[in-house]
Protein backbone atom coordinates (compact mmCIF):
# COMPACT_ATOMS: atom_id res chain seq x y z
CA UNK A 1 0.00 0.00 0.00
CA UNK A 2 0.79 3.39 -0.56
CA UNK A 3 0.18 6.90 0.51
CA UNK A 4 0.26 9.78 -1.96
CA UNK A 5 1.91 13.48 -1.29
CA UNK A 6 0.28 15.79 -3.66
CA UNK A 7 3.40 17.22 -4.42
CA UNK A 8 6.55 16.82 -6.72
CA UNK A 9 9.93 15.13 -4.54
CA UNK A 10 11.55 17.94 -6.54
CA UNK A 11 9.75 21.18 -7.78
CA UNK A 12 10.53 21.96 -11.02
CA UNK A 13 9.92 24.53 -13.47
CA UNK A 14 10.83 25.32 -17.32
CA UNK A 15 12.09 28.54 -18.73
CA UNK A 16 10.41 27.74 -21.71
CA UNK A 17 8.63 25.85 -24.38
CA UNK A 18 10.95 23.11 -25.74
CA UNK A 19 9.84 20.09 -27.39
CA UNK A 20 13.16 18.85 -28.62
CA UNK A 21 14.55 18.76 -24.87
CA UNK A 22 10.91 16.87 -24.29
CA UNK A 23 11.76 14.27 -26.98
CA UNK A 24 15.40 13.53 -25.44
CA UNK A 25 13.44 13.93 -21.57
CA UNK A 26 11.03 11.42 -22.44
CA UNK A 27 13.71 8.43 -22.11
CA UNK A 28 13.79 8.69 -18.32
CA UNK A 29 9.99 8.01 -18.07
CA UNK A 30 9.97 4.93 -20.68
CA UNK A 31 13.48 4.25 -22.16
CA UNK A 32 15.61 1.26 -20.65
CA UNK A 33 17.23 3.18 -17.84
CA UNK A 34 14.29 5.34 -17.28
CA UNK A 35 12.13 5.98 -13.65
CA UNK A 36 9.14 3.55 -15.00
CA UNK A 37 11.45 0.90 -15.65
CA UNK A 38 13.63 1.57 -12.16
CA UNK A 39 10.89 1.21 -10.41
CA UNK A 40 9.10 -1.78 -11.24
CA UNK A 41 12.65 -3.46 -11.38
CA UNK A 42 12.65 -3.25 -7.49
CA UNK A 43 9.22 -3.24 -7.00
CA UNK A 44 8.84 -6.83 -8.83
CA UNK A 45 12.52 -8.03 -7.70
CA UNK A 46 11.62 -7.48 -3.65
CA UNK A 47 9.73 -10.51 -3.22
CA UNK A 48 12.52 -13.14 -4.09
CA UNK A 49 14.76 -11.12 -1.41
CA UNK A 50 15.91 -13.15 1.58
CA UNK A 51 16.00 -10.42 4.10
CA UNK A 52 13.66 -7.81 5.38
CA UNK A 53 16.29 -5.27 5.05
CA UNK A 54 16.58 -5.99 1.53
CA UNK A 55 12.56 -5.89 0.74
CA UNK A 56 12.90 -3.01 2.45
CA UNK A 57 15.30 -1.33 0.30
CA UNK A 58 14.10 -2.71 -2.73
CA UNK A 59 10.46 -0.96 -1.53
CA UNK A 60 12.10 2.44 -0.43
CA UNK A 61 14.14 2.72 -3.45
CA UNK A 62 10.85 1.26 -6.31
CA UNK A 63 8.79 3.86 -4.25
CA UNK A 64 11.19 6.98 -4.95
CA UNK A 65 11.85 6.08 -8.30
CA UNK A 66 7.27 6.68 -8.76
CA UNK A 67 7.73 9.89 -7.60
CA UNK A 68 10.86 10.55 -10.52
CA UNK A 69 8.52 9.33 -12.90
CA UNK A 70 6.18 11.51 -11.68
CA UNK A 71 9.34 14.82 -11.67
CA UNK A 72 9.86 13.81 -15.21
CA UNK A 73 6.58 13.40 -16.37
CA UNK A 74 6.37 16.92 -15.07
CA UNK A 75 8.82 17.86 -16.73
CA UNK A 76 8.15 16.63 -19.85
CA UNK A 77 4.44 18.14 -19.96
CA UNK A 78 5.93 21.46 -19.08
CA UNK A 79 8.22 21.29 -22.02
CA UNK A 80 5.43 20.46 -24.63
CA UNK A 81 2.00 21.51 -23.34
CA UNK A 82 2.46 25.37 -25.02
CA UNK A 83 3.87 23.96 -28.22
CA UNK A 84 2.26 24.57 -31.23
CA UNK A 85 1.62 22.25 -34.28
CA UNK A 86 4.62 23.87 -36.01
CA UNK A 87 7.27 23.95 -33.01
CA UNK A 88 6.68 20.43 -32.74
CA UNK A 89 7.02 19.28 -35.84
CA UNK A 90 10.47 21.48 -36.13
CA UNK A 91 11.44 19.71 -33.41
CA UNK A 92 11.11 15.93 -35.05
CA UNK A 93 8.13 15.35 -32.05
CA UNK A 94 5.29 15.06 -35.07
CA UNK A 95 5.85 11.35 -35.36
CA UNK A 96 5.04 11.12 -31.52
CA UNK A 97 2.56 13.77 -31.28
CA UNK A 98 0.32 11.85 -34.37
CA UNK A 99 -0.14 9.02 -31.99
CA UNK A 100 -0.75 10.60 -28.29
CA UNK A 101 -0.77 14.46 -29.15
CA UNK A 102 0.82 15.61 -25.73
CA UNK A 103 -0.21 12.94 -23.57
CA UNK A 104 2.80 11.32 -21.29
CA UNK A 105 3.45 7.97 -22.63
CA UNK A 106 6.15 5.55 -22.03
CA UNK A 107 8.71 5.57 -24.95
CA UNK A 108 12.21 6.44 -25.34
CA UNK A 109 14.20 9.17 -26.99
CA UNK A 110 13.68 7.29 -29.98
CA UNK A 111 10.05 6.51 -29.65
CA UNK A 112 10.36 2.89 -28.98
CA UNK A 113 7.70 1.71 -26.43
CA UNK A 114 8.36 0.69 -23.26
CA UNK A 115 9.03 -3.14 -22.57
CA UNK A 116 9.39 -5.62 -20.09
CA UNK A 117 12.88 -6.88 -21.33
CA UNK A 118 14.07 -3.73 -20.35
CA UNK A 119 14.17 -5.30 -16.35
CA UNK A 120 14.77 -8.76 -15.13
CA UNK A 121 13.86 -10.54 -11.97
CA UNK A 122 16.04 -13.58 -11.15
CA UNK A 123 14.99 -15.23 -8.14
CA UNK A 124 18.81 -14.84 -7.17
CA UNK A 125 19.28 -12.02 -4.46
CA UNK A 126 23.15 -11.29 -5.70
CA UNK A 127 22.12 -11.53 -9.18
CA UNK A 128 19.00 -9.01 -8.43
CA UNK A 129 21.38 -6.32 -6.60
CA UNK A 130 23.74 -6.60 -9.12
CA UNK A 131 21.61 -5.60 -11.73
CA UNK A 132 20.26 -2.82 -9.83
CA UNK A 133 23.31 -1.29 -9.01
CA UNK A 134 24.18 -1.51 -12.52
CA UNK A 135 20.65 0.09 -13.77
CA UNK A 136 21.78 2.86 -11.30
CA UNK A 137 24.86 3.85 -12.65
CA UNK A 138 22.72 3.57 -16.65
CA UNK A 139 20.40 5.70 -14.77
CA UNK A 140 23.07 8.36 -13.43
CA UNK A 141 24.85 8.23 -16.91
CA UNK A 142 21.39 8.53 -18.73
CA UNK A 143 20.84 12.19 -16.59
CA UNK A 144 24.42 13.41 -17.28
CA UNK A 145 23.73 13.22 -21.20
CA UNK A 146 20.28 14.74 -20.82
CA UNK A 147 22.52 17.80 -18.23
CA UNK A 148 24.63 18.12 -21.96
CA UNK A 149 22.07 18.29 -24.20
CA UNK A 150 20.33 20.29 -21.95
CA UNK A 151 20.05 24.18 -22.85
CA UNK A 152 17.21 25.26 -19.82
CA UNK A 153 18.71 25.87 -16.66
CA UNK A 154 15.96 25.01 -14.42
CA UNK A 155 15.54 21.60 -16.32
CA UNK A 156 19.19 21.15 -15.64
CA UNK A 157 18.35 21.98 -12.29
CA UNK A 158 15.64 19.08 -11.48
CA UNK A 159 18.18 16.48 -13.71
CA UNK A 160 21.19 17.16 -11.29
CA UNK A 161 19.06 16.23 -8.25
CA UNK A 162 17.54 12.89 -10.14
CA UNK A 163 21.05 12.21 -10.92
CA UNK A 164 22.37 12.53 -7.53
CA UNK A 165 19.78 10.49 -6.63
CA UNK A 166 20.97 7.40 -8.59
CA UNK A 167 24.21 7.97 -6.78
CA UNK A 168 23.07 6.98 -3.40
CA UNK A 169 21.05 4.83 -4.33
CA UNK A 170 23.88 2.54 -5.45
CA UNK A 171 25.41 2.80 -2.54
CA UNK A 172 22.51 2.06 -0.68
CA UNK A 173 22.40 -1.35 -2.88
CA UNK A 174 25.69 -1.49 -2.40
CA UNK A 175 24.93 -2.29 1.30
CA UNK A 176 22.54 -3.99 0.80
CA UNK A 177 24.92 -6.30 -1.50
CA UNK A 178 26.82 -6.76 1.84
CA UNK A 179 23.83 -7.78 4.12
CA UNK A 180 22.47 -10.75 1.46
CA UNK A 181 26.79 -11.64 1.39
CA UNK A 182 26.48 -11.90 5.31
CA UNK A 183 23.25 -13.28 5.07
CA UNK A 184 24.51 -15.93 3.16
CA UNK A 185 27.92 -16.63 4.58
CA UNK A 186 25.90 -17.25 8.02
CA UNK A 187 23.90 -19.59 6.35
CA UNK A 188 26.41 -21.12 4.35
CA UNK A 189 24.32 -21.36 1.05
CA UNK A 190 25.50 -21.90 -1.85
CA UNK B 1 39.59 -36.63 -7.21
CA UNK B 2 41.71 -35.39 -4.70
CA UNK B 3 42.54 -32.11 -4.61
CA UNK B 4 45.69 -31.35 -6.20
CA UNK B 5 48.27 -28.70 -4.09
CA UNK B 6 48.11 -25.66 -6.36
CA UNK B 7 51.27 -24.25 -7.51
CA UNK B 8 52.62 -21.05 -5.67
CA UNK B 9 54.35 -18.62 -7.82
CA UNK B 10 57.66 -16.76 -6.43
CA UNK B 11 57.21 -13.51 -5.44
CA UNK B 12 53.55 -12.89 -6.13
CA UNK B 13 52.21 -12.78 -2.27
CA UNK B 14 49.83 -9.92 -1.97
CA UNK B 15 50.89 -7.25 -0.25
CA UNK B 16 50.56 -6.79 3.82
CA UNK B 17 46.66 -5.66 4.21
CA UNK B 18 45.38 -6.21 0.72
CA UNK B 19 43.20 -9.52 1.16
CA UNK B 20 42.72 -8.81 4.71
CA UNK B 21 39.82 -7.32 6.61
CA UNK B 22 36.62 -6.09 4.70
CA UNK B 23 37.52 -6.76 1.35
CA UNK B 24 38.33 -10.23 1.71
CA UNK B 25 37.15 -12.36 -0.89
CA UNK B 26 37.66 -12.67 -4.40
CA UNK B 27 34.79 -12.29 -7.48
CA UNK B 28 32.50 -10.65 -5.01
CA UNK B 29 31.57 -7.34 -5.32
CA UNK B 30 32.20 -4.56 -2.63
CA UNK B 31 30.56 -1.26 -1.55
CA UNK B 32 32.15 0.33 1.29
CA UNK B 33 29.20 0.68 3.97
CA UNK B 34 28.67 4.81 5.23
CA UNK B 35 28.94 5.54 8.49
CA UNK B 36 26.62 7.91 9.57
CA UNK B 37 28.49 11.54 10.47
CA UNK B 38 27.52 14.74 9.86
CA UNK B 39 24.50 15.62 7.39
CA UNK B 40 23.10 19.13 6.07
CA UNK B 41 19.95 20.32 6.72
CA UNK B 42 16.90 19.60 5.12
CA UNK B 43 16.35 22.37 2.64
CA UNK B 44 20.18 22.25 1.55
CA UNK B 45 19.72 18.18 1.40
CA UNK B 46 16.72 19.01 -0.87
CA UNK B 47 18.93 20.80 -3.11
CA UNK B 48 21.91 18.99 -3.35
CA UNK B 49 19.68 15.53 -3.80
CA UNK B 50 21.31 14.23 -0.44
CA UNK B 51 21.80 15.23 3.36
CA UNK B 52 25.34 13.45 3.58
CA UNK B 53 28.06 15.18 2.40
CA UNK B 54 30.08 12.05 1.71
CA UNK B 55 27.49 11.12 -0.87
CA UNK B 56 27.77 14.57 -3.12
CA UNK B 57 29.17 14.15 -6.35
CA UNK B 58 29.19 17.00 -8.70
CA UNK B 59 28.50 17.02 -12.47
CA UNK B 60 29.41 19.45 -15.16
CA UNK B 61 28.89 19.24 -18.17
CA UNK B 62 32.23 18.10 -20.17
CA UNK B 63 33.19 15.61 -16.93
CA UNK B 64 34.34 12.00 -17.84
CA UNK B 65 33.96 9.55 -15.46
Amino acid sequence: MWIYEKKLEYPIRVSYTNPRLAKEIITQYGGPDGELAASLRYLTQRYTMPIPQAKAVLTDIGTEELAHMEVVAALVYNLIKNATVEEIKAAGLDDYYADHDKALYFVNAAGAPWVASYIQSKGDPVADLHEDMAAEQKARSTYEYLIRLSDDPDVTDALRFLREREVVHFQRFGETLNLVHEWMDSKKVF
Amino acid sequence: MADTKPNTPNNTSPPEGETAGYFGELARAYVPPQRYSQVWGPAEGLMKGTIFPELYRTYEPGMRP
